[in-house]
């Protein structure tokens, strides 16, 4: 059953960022909402699978480019003759041992206004887990959680836990992955 | 009735092809209290509005290392070993009895969530079992998130 993945395959990714805040200590209480921004490509599309891209930009590279839950040639496809992959934010939440994505949460909406996630915590989207000797890891063959819904994107939003400007001097930017189709 | 069996074999080959994609996801959570529970205690679910009538698909029960604060501000706790989930369904059957919570952990499972052949949950009467406090501490919570259909999605796919 693992190893076979979604039973649905995404033909296009898209990458969407969220800007969490902008000034240290403003705006950022905790279960603050941090909407996403409009992206009517993806509006009434069928999302079959969302990455949360927590880690290094080569993290990402390996989930995408390694075997994958989803189908990669269409993928691949979508990347080089859609254009479609926006080049990586660049934004690390996870450098410097700052698990910021332990307190995000993502909260999704289908094109009916009824909520579809509720309150996904973020890191359960990153693809980490632990291996034999505990080590948080990337997990390279792409455990990209498997979703079917169709996504009103400005609906969408992300919520914080906690105050993480405490945790970070940065304002941080939470990038997701939609693989849809 | 006597075609029962051969359903139930049928449904599980066609589960266990494909990983089941997520079509709607609830995370809840159960305080441990101000002192927590002793060894043996069962703590029970409140009532969510949305997850009534809902046919579960899957779970996962999450520890600070996935999410450090709930939604309600809540610190998450830092061990499953002493926790076990058992889940009763609308006829008031335990479909899942004393599951290890640790199991339905992804993190330490590669990645992976449990997915349920789909049951019509009761989680007011769902509970979490604490068998070892160790590692717990007061005011504490559990987090679960449930993987569920709605009942009209689960008509639409001919779970009823």
């Amino acid at each position: 059953m693992e190893n076979l993945g979604n039973n649905l395959e995404c033909v296009k990714a898209l990458r969407v960022n969220v800007q969490l805040y902008e000034n240290i200590g403003y705006n950022n209480k905790p279960n603050f909402r941090y909407y996403f921004p409009e992206t009517p490509q993806l509006d009434g599309k069928t999302i079959v699978g969302i990455k949360f891209n927590a880690g290094a930009p080569i993290a990402e590279t390996i989930v995408v480019y390694g075997r994958s839950v989803i189908d990669l040639p269409n993928l691949i496809l979508s990347e080089n003759s859609q254009g479609l992959l926006q080049e990586p934010a660049g934004t690390d939440l996870m450098s410097g041992g700052i698990d910021i994505d332990k307190y995000l949460l993502v909260t999704i909406y289908n094109e009916k206004n009824e909520q579809v996630l509720a309150n996904y915590p973020c890191h359960d989207l990153a693809g980490y887990y632990k291996d034999d000797l505990g080590f948080l890891i990337v997990d390279t063959l792409g455990k990209i959680r498997p979703f079917d819904f169709k996504i009103k994107i400005r609906n969408c939003f992300v919520s914080s836990t906690s105050d993480i400007s405490l945790l970070t001097a940065l304002p941080p930017i939470a990038c997701f992955t939609f693989y849809y189709i | 009735m006597q075609k029962r069996p051969l359903l139930i074999v049928a449904a599980f080959f066609i589960n266990t092809k494909k990983m089941k994609p997520i079509k709607n996801s609830y995370l809840i959570e159960v305080n441990l209290g101000s002192s927590v529970a002793g060894a043996g205690s069962n703590l029970t679910f409140q009532d969510y509005p949305q997850l009534r009538n809902i046919f579960v698909t899957g779970i996962e029960v999450l520890d600070a290392s996935t999410c450090a604060v709930s939604p309600s501000g809540k610190a998450v706790v830092t061990a499953l070993s002493g926790i076990t989930l058992t889940l009763i369904d609308k006829f008031n059957q335990e479909q899942i009895k004393q599951y290890p919570a640790v199991d339905l952990n992804p993190e330490v499972r590669s990645g992976f969530y449990r997915d349920f052949v789909p049951f019509q949950l009761q989680l007011t009467k769902s509970f979490i079992t604490i068998l070892s406090t160790t590692g717990l501490s007061a005011n504490q919570s559990v987090l679960l998130n449930i993987f569920y259909v709605t009942e009209a999605q689960a008509k639409a796919n001919k779970l009823q």
